[in-house]
C-alpha cells in the first residue's frame, strides 16, 4: 500500500510522481493522504516551484528509511533549545550546497518549501545552513552576503555600538 | 467628550473582568459617540472576537482598515475573522492588499506583531486551501475545473505575494529566522543585533537567544551593557558566566532580581571583588531554586551566603568556593541541622582548595549531609588524617583532590592507617577514579600501597611533588590498577626505572605518562617504553637529564599507536638535530622542546 503512486503538481502545473512513501516524508502530505485514503488525485503544490520540488524529493529519496521525526505541530518545538550547527552528514552537506551560483536562492527556496511541506530534518538541514552562513561574520559582512541595506539612523548604530563594545568586533 | 472616555474604561475594566457582554455595549457606545477612533473599535472587535462574532468582528475591522489603511492591526483581525470562518482564499487575498498598503515603517513593537500575525494565517489559510480544494476533489471528480481554477487563482496570488528573483533571507517569515538564529553562537547573535531593523526587532524579542550570557575576561563589560541583555533574557535566562568582568560593579545585579531570572541552572562569577557577599545573596536567592551549578572562585563571599545557598539551593550539584579566604568552618556547621532535619545536599562537587580558613571541621560537617558527593577537591594545608576519616563517608566519590598537605608535624604511621581506613571504606575503593595528592609530604609507598591495593578502578593518579614516593607507589600501581589510563609521577624523584618499566609493561590502558624532572628516567627505559606502550599517546621528559638523544630519536618508532604529544623541556642530553628528527618522523604529534638553561630553541608544532 505504501508502494502506491501519488501525483504532486508544482506551481508551474507540471506534475510529479513519487511512491506514496516518499511523499510522506512531508508531514502535510501525510496528514492529506491519511485523511483521505486511497485517491490518484494529484495534489497542486502551488507553493512550490518545479524546479524545488524536484530537489526536495531527490533529498525525501535519500533519506527515505529515515525513522520519521515525532510529528509535532506546534511551532514552539523551534525554541525547545540551541541545537549545534557544525553536524551536518556529508550527503546532507553535498546536497544542500546545490549549484553555486544560485545556491542563496535556491536555499531559501527550498527552506520555504520545508517550512510549507512540513519536513523537519530538511528544514532543520536549511536552517542550519543559514546559520553556518552567519557564524563568524561581521554585521557589515552579513549585509553583504544577504544583500540587506544598513537602516539604521547615525543615532541607532552608535547606540548599537556603545551597547556591543564588549564584544570588541560586534 | 469625557462620555466617551468614561464608556472605553467601563468597557475595558468589564473586559479585564470577563464581563464581554458588559464590555462590548460600553465598546459600542463609545463607538457611536466617536465613530473615528480607532481605539474603541479595535477594542470592540476584540471583544467580538472573544465572543466568536466573526461577521460583526469582521465588519468592524473592515471599518478599522478604512480608517487607516497603513497601519497592519485591521488587516490581521480581518484574515483572523476569514480564517476562523473557513475562508481561505480571501484570507489570501487580504494579506495581499495588507502588503500593499502598509506601510513598514510604522511599526514597531505591537504593530510588528500583527504583521507576524498575519504572515502565520497566511501560511495556516496556504494549508486550509490546499487541504479542502484538494479533499473536494478527491471526492468529487466533477470538481476538477473549479479547482483547477482555484489553483491558478493562488499561483497568481503566490507570484504577486513573494518576488522570488529578489527573494532574500530577510523575507524569511519570522519564525524561521528565529529557528535559524537557534543555531547560532551568542556573539554572532549579538553580531546579527547589529544588522538591520527587522533583524534586531528579531533578535531582541526572542528572550531563548541570550539564554546563556558567557563572559570570559571582558574586561570593559559594563553594568549597563549586561542589564540590556539580561532584560533580553527575562526569565528565560539558563546560564550566567562572568568571569574576571571586573568593570562590573554591584549594580549589574540588580537586573537578575528586577528581571526575575528564576531559571538559572549555572551561575559562575569569578574573581570580581567589586561584588560583595550581599549582591551575590540577593541575586542566589532569586534563583535558589533552579540553580544546579554555583562558582565563586576568588570572590568576596562571606559564611552566612554560604550557609544560605546550602540551605535554599535544593538542586545544587556543583558548588565551587575555591580561592576564598573570607569564609570559616562556621559557614558549613548549617549542615548539622540540615541533618537533624533529615535533609540531604544534592552536592556531587565541591571544590575548597586555597580556602585558608577551612580545617577538618569542614569536612566534618559536610560528612553527614552529601551522600551524593562524587568529586572533592582541596588544599591538604589544615585537612589531617581526620579529614581521611571524614572522607570514609562519601560512599560515591569517584575523585579526589589534595594538594600541599602536612608539611610538619604528620606521623606517617598515623596517615598511612588513615589511608588504609580510607580506601577500604564502604564504595570508595568500588568508586574512586581519579586521586590526585601534590606536594603532600606525608605520602609513602605504604599509604599509596594501600589505596592502590583497595581501589582497583583508579583511572587516573598524580603524585605530582610527593618526595617520599618511591618503587612502591609503582610496583602497587602496576600490580592491581589496571584500569590506569593516566600517571602522573612528575617531580618525584624517588621513583627509579626499575619500577617504572613494570608501570610501562603491566598497564595495559596507558595513555598519559608524565615522569617529569624524574632524574632516573634513561635511553634503557625510553626502549622499554618502545617496546611495550602500547596505548601510550601522551609523554612528558621534561627535565629528565639522564634523557638521551639516540632514545628519543627510537621513540617515533613505538609499539601501537604513535605519539600526539612529547614534552622535552630542558632535557639538556637531547640534541636540536634530533628533535628535528623526531618532528619529521612524527608529523602529528605536539612535540615541546624548549631550553631555558642552554641557549633556547623552540620547537613546536
Amino acid at each position: 500500500m505504501s508502494d502506491t503512486l501519488v501525483t504532486l503538481t508544482s506551481q508551474e502545473g507540471k506534475p510529479e510522481q513519487v511512491p506514496r512513501r516518499i511523499a510522506e516524508r512531508s508531514t502535510l502530505l501525510k496528514n492529506m493522504l491519511e485523511d483521505v485514503g486511497e485517491s490518484n488525485q494529484p495534489i497542486p503544490l502551488p507553493n512550490v516551484s518545479h524546479k524545488i520540488l524536484k530537489r526536495v524529493l531527490e533529498y525525501c529519496i535519500h533519506h527515505k528509511d529515515d525513522p520519521q521525526p515525532p510529528s509535532d505541530d506546534d511551532k514552539d518545538s523551534f525554541d525547545s533549545s540551541r541545537k549545534r550547527s557544525d553536524d551536518i552528514d556529508e550527503w546532507d552537506q553535498k546536497f544542500i550546497k546545490g549549484k553555486e551560483e544560485e545556491h542563496n536562492e535556491e536555499l531559501f527556496q527550498i527552506i520555504l518549501a520545508a517550512n510549507y511541506l512540513d519536513i523537519k530534518p530538511l528544514l532543520d538541514l536549511g536552517c542550519k545552513t543559514v546559520a553556518n552562513m552567519i557564524k563568524g561574520k561581521s554585521p557589515e559582512q552579513i549585509r553583504e552576503m544577504f544583500n540587506i541595506e544598513n537602516d539604521f539612523t547615525p543615532e541607532e548604530e552608535d547606540q548599537i555600538r556603545r551597547e556591543n563594545e564588549w564584544a570588541a568586533d560586534a | 467628550m469625557d462620555s466617551y472616555k468614561e464608556f472605553v474604561s467601563t468597557a475595558v475594566k468589564a473586559y479585564k473582568e470577563k464581563d464581554l457582554p458588559r464590555s462590548l455595549r460600553f465598546f459600542d457606545l463609545a463607538v457611536k459617540q466617536n465613530p473615528n477612533n480607532p481605539e474603541a473599535i479595535d477594542g470592540q472587535i476584540q471583544v467580538l472576537m472573544k465572543l466568536r462574532e466573526w461577521n460583526k468582528a469582521l465588519e468592524a475591522a473592515q471599518k478599522l482598515v478604512a480608517l487607516d489603511k497603513k497601519k497592519a492591526m485591521g488587516y490581521s483581525y480581518i484574515a483572523k475573522c476569514y480564517l476562523e470562518t473557513g475562508r481561505p482564499l480571501k484570507v489570501l487575498k487580504i494579506c495581499q492588499v495588507a502588503k500593499k498598503n502598509v506601510d513598514v515603517t510604522l511599526h514597531t513593537e505591537k504593530p510588528m506583531q500583527y504583521l507576524k500575525n498575519l504572515q502565520r494565517m497566511f501560511g495556516s489559510a496556504q494549508r486550509q486551501k490546499e487541504q479542502s480544494n484538494w479533499l473536494a476533489t478527491a471526492t468529487d471528480p466533477t470538481a476538477k475545473r473549479a479547482r483547477t481554477s482555484l489553483a491558478e487563482n493562488s499561483n497568481e496570488a503566490n507570484k504577486e505575494n513573494e518576488p522570488s528573483s529578489i527573494l532574500g533571507l530577510h523575507l524569511l517569515p519570522f519564525e524561521l529566522l528565529h529557528a535559524i538564529h537557534l543555531q547560532l553562537p551568542f556573539e554572532t547573535i549579538v553580531r546579527i543585533s547589529a544588522v538591520c531593523r527587522e533583524w534586531r526587532k528579531v533578535v531582541i524579542s526572542s528572550p531563548t537567544l541570550w539564554a546563556t550570557l558567557s563572559f570570559d575576561s571582558k574586561r570593559n563589560l559594563t553594568n549597563t551593557q549586561l542589564e540590556i541583555l539580561v532584560t533580553r533574557a527575562k526569565s528565560s535566562l539558563t546560564t550566567v558566566q562572568l568571569k574576571t568582568c571586573t568593570r562590573l560593579s554591584n549594580l549589574a545585579f540588580k537586573s537578575f532580581t528586577i528581571q526575575r531570572c528564576k531559571n538559572l541552572t549555572h551561575f559562575e562569577v569569578t574573581s570580581n571583588l567589586n561584588i560583595s557577599a550581599t549582591t551575590l545573596s540577593n541575586a542566589i536567592s532569586i534563583m535558589s531554586k533552579s540553580l544546579t551549578h554555583l562558582n565563586l572562585f576568588g570572590m568576596s563571599v562571606d559564611d552566612p551566603l554560604v550557609r544560605r545557598v546550602l540551605n535554599t539551593c535544593q538542586s545544587l550539584t556543583s558548588l565551587n568556593l575555591a580561592n576564598i579566604n573570607t569564609i570559616s568552618n562556621k559557614a558549613f556547621q548549617i549542615c548539622e541541622l540540615l541533618v537533624s532535619k533529615n535533609v540531604m545536599l544534592a552536592l556531587q562537587h565541591l571544590n575548597i582548595t586555597d580556602c585558608s580558613e577551612l580545617d577538618d571541621a569542614t569536612t566534618a560537617y559536610l560528612s553527614h549531609a552529601c551522600p551524593e558527593l562524587r568529586t572533592i577537591k582541596m588544599h591538604g594545608t589544615k585537612m589531617t588524617i581526620a579529614t581521611l576519616h571524614n572522607l570514609t563517608h562519601f560512599p560515591n566519590l569517584e575523585e579526589l583532590e589534595l594538594v600541599d598537605g602536612l608539611r610538619t608535624g604528620a606521623s606517617g604511621l598515623h596517615f598511612e592507617n588513615a589511608m588504609l581506613t580510607f580506601g577500604s571504606a564502604k564504595g570508595i575503593g568500588d568508586n574512586l577514579r581519579v586521586v590526585t595528592i601534590t606536594r603532600y609530604a606525608a605520602l609513602t609507598d605504604v599509604a599509596m600501597g594501600y589505596l592502590a591495593e583497595f581501589c582497583e578502578n583508579l583511572e587516573e593518579v598524580t603524585l605530582s611533588g610527593c618526595a617520599k614516593i618511591g618503587d612502591g607507589t609503582c610496583k602497587a600501581l602496576a600490580a592491581h590498577c589496571k584500569k590506569l589510563r593516566s600517571v602522573d609521577l612528575s617531580s618525584c624523584p624517588g621513583v627509579t626505572t626499575a619500577a617504572l618499566v613494570e608501570v610501562v609493561k603491566d598497564l595495559h590502558n596507558l595513555e598519559v605518562l608524565n615522569l617529569s624532572n624524574n632524574p632516573h628516567v634513561d635511553g634503557w627505559f625510553l626502549h622499554k617504553v618502545v617496546e611495550h606502550g602500547d596505548e601510550l599517546t601522551h609523554l612528558n621528559l621534561a627535565g629528565c637529564s639522564s634523557v638521551s638523544g639516540a632514545a628519543v630519536g627510537r621513540l617515533a618508532q613505538k609499539a601501537g599507536k604513535s605519539l600526539e604529544y612529547l614534552n622535552l623541556d630542558n632535557c639538556t642530553g637531547v640534541h636540536p638535530d634530533t628533535i628535528t628528527r623526531l618532528k619529521e618522523a612524527l608529523p602529528k604529534a605536539r612535540i615541546s622542546a624548549t631550553f631555558t638553561v642552554m641557549k633556547s630553541t623552540k620547537l613546536r608544532k
